[in-house]
């Protein structure tokens, strides 16, 4: 790792193996968010309503319904990939970029469940998609990092 | 003023979760195999580390929190202030964690801030095509993927 002078920031170079790893954890982070988000609404959308059931009843439908379980897993995995990203990459680079998400669910709610999705909800999607545009063309880490593999 | 002090709770610590997270995760190694015993490692490292603990309390607090202000607040008001976290994150990240944020970054978080917002914020909710009157998953699941946890029965009952 070496750092140089970039007008008055300084930036740590972007070794290719980190920036395909980035790449690689934000793409997995984005996927497992957005479809792990999408499997708990169509799951909860086949539960009873809370106040209407006993307890064991509902903790037993959302242990047997066949989205739910999936779901969480994958919620789990964006977790994971979130926080592994913090060991290498800036946490000013990696909170913008997975909100890639929002724009990912809006899509799977139109094109996957046929909802109808307004103009002004697209434009949403136009900016974020144009904010991570932005946040991509800077460096993946602006601060050095350990390099060494802790585990 | 409830509904206030809990989009502020909310905010704060979800991003006092992201930057103790960061910060613990950054003051170690740098995560570099991901093989199937460097995954078993990894795991291993990040829930042992002091700070992504204290994080992980955070989000958890934020959980709760949303789930209040939820009760008391409109979706479309909720949701979209909580999405201030982006840029809070950053002035964290610039100021607390020492990150140099070029304009590029600053400018890239408002574009994404403002994208959440119109997002969450606009467009009631529709009806599926079997007829069924429901919650926009795209909704729901911004909803989630705020809290980390899915909403759409509590959001049903207000649209």
């Amino acid at each position: 790792m070496f750092v140089c002078s970039k007008r008055d920031v300084t930036i740590v170079s972007r070794p290719n193996s980190r920036v395909s790893r980035t790449i690689l954890f934000i793409s997995i982070a984005v996927i497992a968010n957005s479809f792990g988000n999408l499997m708990l609404a169509l799951g909860m959308d086949r539960m009873p309503a809370f106040q209407h059931v006993p307890l064991a009843h509902y903790l037993l439908g959302l242990l047997t319904n066949p989205f739910l379980i999936p779901g969480a897993a994958m919620s789990a995995v964006y977790t994971l990939a979130q926080i592994s990203l913090f060991s290498w990459a800036d946490l000013s680079f990696v909170v913008p970029c997975t909100a890639s998400s929002y724009a990912l669910t809006t899509m799977l709610g139109e094109f996957v469940l046929g909802e109808r999705v307004q103009w002004a909800r697209w434009l949403g999607v136009l900016l974020i998609t144009c904010g991570v545009a932005l946040v991509a063309e800077t460096p993946v880490a602006t601060r050095p990092h350990p390099r060494e593999n802790p585990a | 003023m409830m509904q206030w002090g809990l989009i502020l709770l909310t905010v704060c610590c979800s991003s006092s979760g992201d930057i103790l997270c960061a910060r613990g995760m950054s003051k170690g190694g740098e995560l570099s195999d991901f093989g199937p015993s460097g995954i078993v490692r990894a795991i291993r490292y990040i829930i042992t580390r002091r700070l992504v603990i204290l994080g992980g309390l955070c989000y958890a607090t934020t959980f709760f929190s949303l789930l209040t202000l939820l009760s008391i607040a409109p979706l479309s008001i909720a949701v979209p202030a909580t999405a201030l976290g982006f840029v809070v994150d950053t002035i964290g990240a610039r100021f607390l964690l020492r990150e140099r944020v070029p304009w590029k970054r600053w400018a890239g978080v408002l574009c994404v801030t403002a994208g959440v917002i119109l997002t969450v914020k606009t467009g009631p909710a529709t009806n599926l095509p079997n007829g069924k009157p429901a919650l926009p998953a795209s909704r729901a699941a911004t909803v989630s993927s705020v809290s980390g946890l899915h909403l759409g029965h509590a959001a049903k009952t207000r649209h």
